[in-house]
């Protein structure tokens, strides 16, 4: 026992679980966010207002806080559970679905390597290097949920959901496999740290190296492939909320919210996942770590000019919204401006801060380190959530595609421009030296 | 025989791509119209802003007076024989001596089962009763509030 615990890295265990747990915390966080993009986005496409009435002691966050709401509710729902299920199944493919999800993100690079001295931290929860591999094996793994949920449930619509679905899934996983060998073929590596630092390079000395400028035709098979495997608009057939009956009707209560949170923790996880690939990762175009670690100063004073000026321009639709107002609610939520406001004035007064601090105090090594890490999960954090809005921004504007048009789509069209495309990248890999 | 005819498609629709880009272009479009001016929605927010009502619009039923306070109604129950959903009850006063007095003793409207058509209102000939109060939030917890007598229409 002495020995296993003297041989244990504890920074290693350390580190891994503090990664853990920020990788959980953010996939976690980041089901909340999408519920309210999704739930805002929807009504302003429509021109609708959305939920702005739900709120903890005034404060509404602009709908947020229904959230928290919906949490409650589900969470004090009746928990049915059929008398005709197989109840292992019934009870297991919530549970897998939801592991599955959070998995997603372990090898997921959010920032470029810590140094610290002599010490080096790869920033995934698990530095592997079998990269996107695992992400394909795991991300498959979610077909059982959908199967055992549709079969367990012992009903006839699920199960014929069920089988839709499964036929979907395992279709568009050949065209998701198909679109990234292209990637592979290009960077000549499936670890996805080496791949995220070689999306640093620049093309033709202006273009960032990112996977789709490398590889568009691949970006946009995976990135709809994808959308397919999330179960999204245009392709959510299994799901299918209000038309066609989804694999999960017969649950309710916090299994059904499992397999609901699930489906949004997967957006965030696919949208990790497109980011490393395809759009640099942690990467900030044309400034690699050295180039921050360098200019530290300088480039803390720039980020907290953006943040000063982005602060601004929120704080100018805030005062435009609450200004344009027409009526008064006559309760708490009346205070919920200035609180707004405060939380503003602080992250403006912080960024005026940072200016000055940057001016006058030097910066050590782990400062410059920290630094680095701080804003590239910050610009990782931003990607994903970008792609995060363009799925739900997707949702909002394609109508669902037909089940045998969905079937022509992936076997007809995308499996074999997936093929082409590995062939043109063989091509100009052998005829363009040097590359 | 109906044929439908199929729409040929130009090379560009036919690619998918162009067309998606123009429908996402819309809806973008729509989103920071509304997240830059949000109060630009057409929506009103029922309880704290209301509705603008017609001038005609068929509100609470009301018996209005005359001059001399007392009710217009000459309790003749053309209303009460116009209604379809036969809400109105009626009923004359009398004198001590047991002669028709020309008011009503009674006038109660059912709430709970009129229509809003107004037929009491054209029917009346001394334009006694409207229904331009304009008050139409009458959702109630209990059945008895729906019977709306005659102390209470005349009251607003």
């Amino acid at each position: 026992m002495t020995n296993f615990f003297t041989h244990l890295d504890w920074l290693f265990l350390g580190t891994t679980i503090g990664k853990a747990v920020f990788a959980w915390g953010l996939t976690l966080g980041f089901i909340l966010v999408n519920i309210f993009l999704e739930r805002k986005i929807c009504a302003f496409i429509q021109d609708r207002v959305g939920p702005n009435r739900a709120n903890v002691l005034g404060i509404r966050l602009f709908g947020f806080v229904l959230n928290f709401a919906d949490a409650v509710k589900l969470l004090f729902k009746e928990d049915i559970t059929p008398p005709f299920v197989n109840k292992f199944y019934y009870f297991i493919a919530p549970l897998i679905i939801m592991t599955v999800a959070l998995m997603g993100m372990a090898v997921v690079p959010f920032a470029d390597d810590l140094v610290i001295g002599n010490i080096v931290i790869p920033m995934s929860v698990l530095d592997i290097n079998v990269g996107f591999l695992f992400i394909l094996a795991i991300t498959s793994l979610s077909v059982y949920s959908l199967v055992l949920g549709g079969f367990g449930s012992n009903s006839k619509y699920p199960l014929f959901a069920a089988m839709r679905s499964s036929a979907q899934m395992i279709s568009y996983e050949i065209v998701m496999g198909l679109s990234l060998v292209g990637l592979v073929m290009v960077f000549g590596t499936v670890h996805l740290r080496e791949m995220t630092a070689m999306q640093g390079g620049l093309l033709f000395g202006f273009l960032p190296k990112w996977g789709v400028v490398m590889q568009p035709v691949g970006c946009i098979l995976f990135c709809i492939a994808s959308l397919a495997e999330l179960n999204r608009t245009p392709f959510d057939l299994p799901e299918g909320e209000s038309e066609i009956i989804g694999f999960h009707v017969e649950y309710s209560s916090m299994k059904f919210a499992l397999f609901f949170m699930a489906e949004y923790a997967n957006i965030f996880v696919a949208a990790a996942v497109i980011t490393t690939l395809f759009f640099g990762g942690w990467q900030i175009p044309w400034l690699p770590t050295e180039t921050i670690k360098e200019n530290a100063a300088i480039v803390l004073q720039i980020t907290a000019a953006f943040a000063f000026s982005g602060v601004s321009i929120v704080a100018f639709l805030l005062h435009r919204f609450y200004s344009k107002r027409k009526y008064k609610w006559k309760d708490l939520r009346e205070k919920e401006g200035m609180l707004l406001y405060a939380v503003l004035a602080c992250i403006a007064l912080i960024s005026i801060g940072a200016i000055v601090f940057a001016q006058y105090v030097p910066f050590n090594s782990i400062l410059k380190s920290s630094l680095a890490a701080v804003l590239q999960i910050g610009i990782f954090i931003l990607k994903s959530f970008l792609i995060c809005f363009t799925v739900v921004w997707i949702r909002w504007t394609l109508p669902r595609l037909r089940y045998d048009q969905l079937m022509a789509l992936g076997w007809k069209i995308m499996l074999p421009v997936g093929i082409a495309n590995i062939l043109v990248t063989g091509l100009i890999l052998i005829l363009v030296p040097g590359k | 025989m109906i044929v439908v005819k199929k729409q040929k498609l130009s090379l560009s629709e036919k690619l998918y791509v162009f067309e998606v880009a123009k429908g996402m272009w819309v809806t973008i479009g729509h989103f920071m119209r509304n997240l830059i001016n949000p109060s630009g929605l057409p929506t009103i927010n029922y309880p704290e802003e209301k509705r603008i009502l017609a001038k005609n619009y068929r509100g609470l039923h009301r018996l209005l007076k005359k001059e001399t306070g007392e009710l217009k109604c000459t309790a003749c129950k053309l209303c009460a024989n116009a209604c379809p959903a036969r809400c109105i009850t009626v009923e004359m006063a009398l004198t001590e001596e047991g002669k028709p007095k020309k008011t009503p003793s009674r006038y109660d409207i059912d709430i709970s089962r009129c229509i809003f058509c107004g037929y009491c209102v054209e029917a009346c000939p001394f334009e006694a009763i409207d229904m331009s109060s304009g008050i139409y939030e009458l959702a109630n917890g209990d059945c008895k509030n729906y019977l709306y007598t005659k102390e209470k229409l005349s009251s607003y």
